[in-house]
């Protein structure tokens, strides 16, 4: 490149770089004000309620998760079957939508000049500047999804609370005052034991009772009447 | 910068302009990117035949290996992995398997009614099910909340491909994707970007498909790369569940047996794999 621009390629490199720094400023800006969008709680409330968990255009669970993570990426780029227009679900969020464009033109300034140095700006803003590694999101995040900020979707640890004879209950105390009948939970207490009434399985977790139910394809438990 | 070439540079002045073009370039990328985007027909042409290939397959095994980003409330991406298998038989028979680090699904479509099985939990739901793969598909997303993974394979070569939703799409360039000559192509839409690597030759498959969530500020990735069997035979077993010993039949939240409630259930975690 600096064999066939000669002299005149200083100019140019000069003014990209000039251009570059302008953009980074420009960055900087996006992540200035995705961070106090954060800071400000914005973006929990946004990222819940708006599509892009998966959920807001087709399962709409995305809209409304209990333990208010922030989404996840869309599995698939259509989802819509009807021949009628594909309409997806608007976002309705202001401060997520434009957190969002400002990330969206960001990137569009790499994709469209193929510049790895923006890339790599990009990025190192991108990720550092969003403070995630400071912000004591690994010990936020519980690792068995029992409440915290982000609800893990889990099976793994199954057989810590499914119990194959009865079990003595324990925890009762923690387990009552969290259930309300038609409360929704994504995990059980421990020791819990298996009641089948009428052909459907509960869970009786020490005086709490729970049916297992599939919301999509996740299992969550509802607290019900005793039986 | 390589898309200045040297003959453009006849004089210092000119170069200082063209400098200052890009200059202006990249600013004006980053704060309106619409328009500079544009939808070329050669890549629109190449999904569309893609499409036109995969909804002349009458059965099929597709095995996908995947990462899928989870975003936490504090914006951070974490991420999780797992296989996704499609045994397919157009028109009424579908099964998945789906592991991922977390959850492991069985979804068994048989013509009749849909089951979601959780193995490791050995819980079972079944509800009745429409007489098509695609109206299966299309019920289980809108009525179950059920989100299968990849669900473009079955939309795209329809007349839901989503090519009126595109604002960009163009070449990338050739790739090798596991030993397989592929073409990339880029695409963008509202709210997504995405990313297709098109097998080359007479079996245009897709072979990689990787989705960015640009509504979401955090960018999670859905990535996805395919292994195809399309010589397959299948027989109705392989759709059909049977409850294993010890499992046990629950239901579908807000649905309770019913096929239709008119409405998503809405307040709960979708958890798709």
């Amino acid at each position: 490149m600096q064999l066939w621009f000669g002299g005149r390629g200083l100019t140019l490199v000069g003014a990209v770089v000039a251009g570059l720094l302008i953009v980074g400023s420009q960055v900087s800006e996006a992540q200035r004000r995705g961070g106090g969008a954060r800071g400000g709680g914005g973006i929990h409330a946004g990222g819940g309620a708006r599509p892009s968990t998966g959920g807001a255009r087709m399962s709409s669970g995305g809209g409304n998760r209990v333990s208010g993570d922030g989404g996840a990426a869309h599995t698939s780029v259509n989802r819509d079957f009807n021949n009628a227009t594909i309409n997806r679900t608007p976002t309705t969020t202001t401060t997520n939508l434009n957190a969002s464009r400002s990330a969206t033109a960001n990137r569009n300034v790499n994709v469209s000049n193929g510049e790895v140095a923006g890339q790599r700006g990009n990025v190192n803003t991108g990720n550092i500047n969003r403070g995630n590694i400071n912000t004591g999101n690994v010990n936020n995040v519980n690792v068995n999804g029992y409440g915290g900020n982000y609800h893990l979707d889990n099976d793994v640890d199954y057989g810590w609370h499914r119990p194959v004879a009865a079990g003595v209950a324990f925890g009762t105390a923690a387990a009552v005052t969290s259930a309300a009948i038609g409360s929704v939970v994504y995990s059980l207490p421990p020791s819990c034991t298996v009641t089948v009434v009428d052909g459907v399985s509960y869970q009786n977790c020490g005086g709490v009772w729970y049916e297992p139910q599939f919301a999509g394809t996740s299992v969550e438990y509802v607290v019900v009447a005793p039986k | 910068m390589r898309h200045l070439p040297p003959n453009k540079m006849s004089s210092s002045s000119r170069g200082l302009t063209m400098g200052l073009t890009a200059c202006f370039t990249l600013i004006g990328g980053a704060v309106g990117a619409q328009t500079t985007s544009k939808v070329d027909t050669t890549a629109v042409n190449a999904l569309r035949r893609m499409g036109a290939y995969l909804r002349s397959l009458k059965q099929f095994e597709v095995d996908a290996s995947a990462t899928r980003d989870e975003v936490t409330a504090n914006n951070e991406k974490v991420q999780v992995a797992g296989t996704v298998e499609y045994l397919v038989r157009v028109p009424d028979r579908l099964r998945a398997d789906i592991r991922t680090d977390r959850k492991q699904r069985q979804l068994f479509y048989d013509g009749k009614s849909l089951t979601v099985f959780a193995p490791r939990m050995l819980y079972y739901a079944t509800v009745p099910a429409p007489p098509t793969i695609r109206e299966t598909l299309d019920s289980a997303s809108k009525r179950l909340g059920i989100e299968f993974p990849l669900v473009d394979l079955f939309l795209w070569g329809t007349p839901n491909d989503g090519v009126k939703d595109l604002t960009s799409a163009r070449y990338v360039g050739p790739a090798y994707v596991e030993g397989i000559d592929t073409d990339q192509y880029a695409f963008r839409e509202k709210g997504t970007d995405w990313q297709l690597w098109i097998q080359r030759g007479n079996t245009p498959l897709p072979k990689r498909v990787v989705i960015t969530t640009t509504s979401n500020p955090a960018l999670p990735q859905y990535g996805a790369t395919l292994k195809w069997t399309l010589n397959s035979k299948f027989n109705d077993a392989e759709f059909a569940f049977v409850p294993p010993k010890g499992s046990e039949r629950i239901t579908f939240a807000s649905v309770a047996g019913q096929v239709d409630k008119g409405s998503v259930p809405g307040g709960r975690s979708r958890g798709e794999p």
